[in-house]
């Protein structure tokens, strides 16, 4: 009898031990997968010489750490541990402010001025800056900077204490020179924090990294009627329906926080779903074409379809790398065209990058174009 | 013997001979350096207790080479210890009984050492890395103290984890090694410590060659030079360079004073001071086993007295503190008898119920999944977005 019972125990030890493994052969429970920038690991194909170099079982180690049954959870009851015993966060350069606000580490960095890139660079690509807006307005075709506001900008109050702030930032310098050369420029950064705590929902949310949906709606709203303005043409509306809070808050608000891949939600203030649509058209209205070279926060608006809708199908050159949505069907990058070529079939380009991106402002966009056309 | 003296100390022979030939202007000896095959000093030491064992009449020779190579190759010990000496275990080779209990409290040993070694050493270890990054020469004094108060603890906790380990899979396959560590930063003296710390190879050393060398029963001075020729081989045992020399030397001398004056000294001194002085002369020793560059040592040693505190200080973040204090308990734990007691029950059951069988099931499952975890996720620490530095 009892035998029987160790018996009996021993096989239930077993059979957990193994689970994983019937996990990973018949996916019998639904893992959701983890968030944020995940490399891939390929599984290695087997040959005596890269068994003897030791690289196929380096590869297989890496290979099967990322892709054993339950990874997920078990990454995620890990990192939870980590959080919650000794506040350790499992995400690069991700970092709790005060009153558990989250930021990446760059936002802070561009706030406090330590990433500044020096006086002589700004000034070197604002004349170039300068000097392709000259070039393109004399073709009849305009360029538009924005500035994003970051997190470490708008919440400077909660970054962490040890951080000190210098007066010298890339911001405060590249605004200082957009403003004096009198360049087509929307200051969403200063906008923003002007605004803060003045509308009606938040425009940054506590755990993402970017504006909040709401602030993304109205830095759009913007947008159009600037485009409108510079470009003397009727633009579709963007209709706010309606802002509904609910349990779960959108997820690129939580952006940071799902990257953190935790098992439970952190505690943070409320930010609403948003629900609007752009206005229909005239068919014969005159549109315009518009490119787009930005950083990640033209993703929420990409993905609402500003550019199908306001910017005449217009492409999104995601850090002047990836060419979207064209990189959905077939991976097309920027080196891959002919610069020229493409910006000119278009009628406004559109350079949106956020302070903590300022270091690489436009990601060799300007300068490329500046040889194009005057080297 | 042969063998482990070529692929160990083969390429230690040659870079001295070289060095020394260097200083009197001569060429250096050509050489390929020998690769050295894992576990090779353990196994070599399981393989002459063997042989000796037979020749002493201790043990009967194994009839069939599968039950050989079964003792030489047992896995869960082969390359980490404990050494596990043929006349201990001979019966257990060709016959042994496997209950079903023991295989649980195996799978629950396994368990403990596991945690010891993925949720303790390794967070000790990512210390001791990046101390050894810096550079002994850009560190604190502060950051030198915990530095090697984080190897003492990580060296101990490693080594006990992987025998707790070997320990608990030999139970679930039926073999009953010998116990490798017995709570050796509570001895009172180095004499009592190396009863506690690596037991087995101490033990090998005294039966081996100590004893075989007249041991004590002979002059006081055939004493001492047995004591430091076993521990100066003891050092020469642990790695093939002459940090590990020296840090047996150490221990060496410490014996000797022990019989001299020291241990009678820590004896009226009383319980906990002696076990801490002890605990700092063991401590001061890690500094040459772990850098393995004897100039390097002393130059820590200097350090961790020169009360230099311009330098670069490494954080010490929340877990790490968590970690000392988890250590420092498990380490001295046994120093009460309330301590002796919980161990005695978790580790050395006579009987558990089924209720203990149970939980210590349940426990053994949580913490082997919870070390996967750690140990697939240490180096999991993504971005939250693909970001492109360049293009200025």
């Amino acid at each position: 009898m009892e035998n029987r019972f160790y018996r009996v125990l021993i096989g239930f030890v077993c059979l957990v031990l193994l689970f994983p493994l019937i996990q990973q052969i018949s996916g019998v429970i639904k893992v959701k997968p983890l968030e944020g920038y995940i490399v891939k690991e390929e599984q290695p194909k087997f040959s005596w010489l890269n068994w003897l170099d030791e690289s196929y079982q380096k590869q297989l180690n890496r290979y099967v750490k990322q892709n054993y049954g339950l990874q997920p959870s078990f990454v995620r009851a890990s990192n939870q541990v980590q959080y919650s015993l000794f506040g350790n966060l499992r995400a690069r350069g991700v970092l709790f402010g005060k009153e558990n606000y989250l930021y990446e580490e760059n936002y802070i960095k561009a706030i406090t001025g330590s990433d500044f890139i020096g006086d002589s660079l700004i000034a070197d690509k604002v004349y170039k800056l300068q000097k392709i807006t000259d070039t393109l307005n004399s073709l009849h075709k305009k360029i538009v900077v924005v500035f994003a506001p970051g997190k470490g900008s708008f919440y400077p109050e909660k970054i962490p204490k040890k951080y000190t702030t210098k007066s010298v930032t890339n911001y405060k310098r590249y605004t200082d020179y957009m403003l004096k050369n009198k360049l087509n420029f929307i200051d969403a950064n200063r906008w923003f924090r002007d605004n803060k705590g003045k509308k009606e929902a938040p425009l940054f949310p506590q755990t993402g990294v970017h504006w909040s949906k709401y602030g993304e709606h109205l830095m759009a709203d913007s947008l159009i009627s600037y485009l409108e303005s510079l470009c003397n043409v009727n633009l579709p509306n963007l209709i706010l329906d309606s802002l509904k809070y609910q349990d779960k808050k959108p997820k690129d608000d939580t952006d940071i926080e799902n990257g953190l891949n935790l098992v439970f939600s952190l505690n943070s203030y409320q930010t609403p779903h948003v629900y609007s649509h752009f206005e229909a058209l005239d068919s014969l209205a005159p549109r315009i074409k518009g490119l787009v070279v930005a950083d990640s926060y033209y993703w929420g608006m990409f993905n609402k379809l500003f550019s199908h809708n306001v910017l005449g199908n217009g492409q999104f050159w995601y850090y002047n790398e990836v060419i979207y949505p064209d990189a959905y069907k077939e991976m097309i990058k920027v080196k891959d065209v002919n610069l020229k070529t493409e910006v000119e079939k278009n009628d406004v380009i559109i350079l949106m990058y956020t302070d903590a991106n300022l270091p690489v402002f436009a990601n060799g966009f300007i300068n490329d174009l500046y040889k194009v056309y005057y080297q | 013997m042969g063998l482990l003296v070529y692929f160990k100390y083969a390429n230690f022979f040659v870079e001295n001979v070289n060095n020394a030939l260097e200083s009197l202007g001569f060429n250096e000896l050509s050489w390929v350096n020998v690769a050295l095959p894992i576990g090779i000093s353990f196994y070599t030491f399981q393989t002459l207790s063997y042989a000796i064992d037979i020749y002493r009449g201790q043990a009967v020779p194994l009839k069939k080479l599968h039950n050989y190579l079964l003792f030489i190759m047992s896995f869960p010990q082969m390359i980490a210890g404990p050494i596990v000496r043929y006349n201990n275990i001979a019966t257990q080779i060709v016959s042994r009984k496997e209950p079903f209990d023991e295989k649980l409290e195996g799978f629950f040993r396994f368990s403990i050492g596991l945690a010891k070694k993925v949720l303790i050493a390794n967070i000790f270890a990512g210390y001791t890395n990046d101390v050894l990054e810096l550079g002994v020469e850009n560190i604190t004094t502060t950051t030198a103290w915990v530095g090697i108060l984080a190897y003492t603890f990580q060296i101990y906790f490693d080594f006990s984890g992987y025998s707790d380990m070997a320990i608990g899979l030999g139970k679930i396959m039926g073999f009953k090694f010998p116990e490798n560590f017995d709570s050796p930063y509570t001895s009172m003296s180095i004499t009592e410590f190396w009863r506690r710390w690596h037991i087995t190879l101490s033990t090998w050393m005294r039966d081996y060659l100590y004893i075989p060398l007249g041991g004590n029963k002979k002059s006081i001075f055939l004493t001492y030079r047995n004591l430091i020729l076993v521990f100066l081989l003891s050092g020469l045992w642990h790695g093939a360079m002459w940090s590990f020399i020296f840090w047996g030397a150490y221990h060496g001398l410490f014996l000797i004073l022990d019989r001299l004056f020291l241990k009678a000294i820590l004896a009226k001194l009383g319980k906990i001071p002696a076990v801490l002085i002890t605990f700092f002369i063991v401590m001061i020793g890690w500094v040459f086993f772990w850098l393995e560059d004897i100039n390097l040592g002393f130059y820590y040693i200097i350090k961790l007295f020169s009360f230099e505190n311009s330098l670069t200080e490494l954080e010490i973040d929340n877990q790490l503190i968590f970690t000392f204090i988890i250590a420092v308990i498990f380490s001295l734990f046994t120093l009460s008898m309330f301590g002796k007691k919980v161990e005695q029950k978790l580790l050395f059951p006579t009987k558990w119920s089924k209720g203990n069988y149970v939980l210590a099931s349940l426990f053994g499952l949580i913490i082997y999944f919870y070390c996967t975890a750690e140990i697939t996720t240490q180096d999991f620490n993504p971005f939250i977005y693909l970001r492109f530095n360049y293009g200025e």
